[in-house]
């Protein structure tokens, strides 16, 4: 996962702590970092699904020209498959677990469903991945957020967790408030998709004709 | 659905908190940019919204009203997105902003 955080804050670097860690430009320590992830992430270096669920979201905050077989889209399915996986989307599979993974699991959920709506409404996928009729997680709130330790790695301090900082509460805000705009666009995506609004142009023609073409057994 | 949907934004955008509008910043920082991401997803949404609304009032025969105002409507979305980029290069933020921006 360290190795995806630094994929994912690369073009933030400061000139001087790219000077410091010796890569000539921010592209080359981009790829740099994101080839090592997918190395690890190949060769089944990392065996925490949970892990490989969070790195995998973080891969899809990263556009880049390079790793086009497994660019975001690749990622978020991939995260979307893992969540499955872990039944994460399920209530009663967090009842389960203490009070500070149940928070980190509604955590992943909603950032993972707020990406999955952006890139549908955005165009980068055509479909959105999670199945709304197969999830029943809670709605996200400000405590979900608040912790001790709001790494949320269940205390591993070898993935670079540790060097987190806590949200901010203009970040939790965001959050939320971001969350509850997905629901909006995700009614969008449901009700007048871009899919509905084309097929509605193409069959509407078929209706007029069929319409016509019954009436016309009463004249 | 559409009207559903816009009024549904609507209410969304007066229920946001003080803190989360861009009238509340003094300073822009990696802490408080999330504000202007935010809004601009918004934009974003509420101008495929009305770019599909009008798809869907050119081809259902409807009222020639209802296109213009989506039209006016898409318009309106897609300026408040240009003033939110255009405040993004004026305090030279583009570093703090997001690649999903």
């Amino acid at each position: 996962m360290f190795q995806c955080i630094l994929t994912s804050v690369a073009p933030y670097m400061s000139p001087q702590l790219l000077a410091e860690s010796g890569y000539p430009n921010r592209y080359i320590a981009q790829r740099s970092f994101f080839t090592k992830a997918q190395l690890i992430y190949d060769l089944g270096g990392e065996k925490s699904q949970l892990v490989l669920l969070q790195g995998s979201l973080i891969l899809t905050s990263s556009y880049f020209s390079f790793g086009l077989d497994k660019d975001c889209r690749y990622w978020l399915k991939n995260a979307i498959r893992l969540a499955t996986q872990i039944g994460l989307h399920r209530k009663q599979v967090a009842r389960q677990l203490d009070m500070r993974t149940q928070k980190l699991f509604t955590r992943i959920f909603w950032v993972m469903f707020n990406k999955d709506v952006l890139m549908a409404i955005s165009g980068r996928n055509n479909v959105r991945g999670l199945n709304d009729r197969d999830s029943d997680v809670a709605e996200l709130k400000v405590e979900d957020c608040t912790e001790e330790d709001p790494s949320g790695t269940q205390g591993s301090d070898d993935n670079g967790a540790k060097y987190l900082r806590p949200m901010s509460p203009v970040q939790v805000m965001y959050l939320i408030h971001n969350t509850k705009l997905s629901q909006i666009c995700k009614c969008f995506l449901m009700n007048v998709s871009i899919s509905d609004t084309a097929l509605r142009c193409k069959v509407h023609p078929y209706i007029q004709g069929s319409r016509s073409w019954f009436a016309s057994f009463y004249d | 659905m559409i009207e559903e949907l816009s009024r549904a934004l609507l209410d969304w955008r007066k229920a946001l908190p003080f803190d989360l509008r861009p009238e509340s910043v003094e300073t822009w920082s990696h802490t408080n940019i999330w504000i202007l991401v935010l809004r601009a997803m918004s934009c974003r949404f509420e101008s495929v919204l009305w770019r599909e609304a009008r798809k869907l009032y050119a081809t259902a025969q409807s009222d020639s009203s209802l296109l213009l105002r989506a039209f006016q409507k898409q318009r309106d979305s897609i300026l408040e997105l240009d003033t939110i980029f255009d405040r993004v290069m004026l305090h030279d933020l583009v570093d703090l902003c997001p690649f999903s921006m």
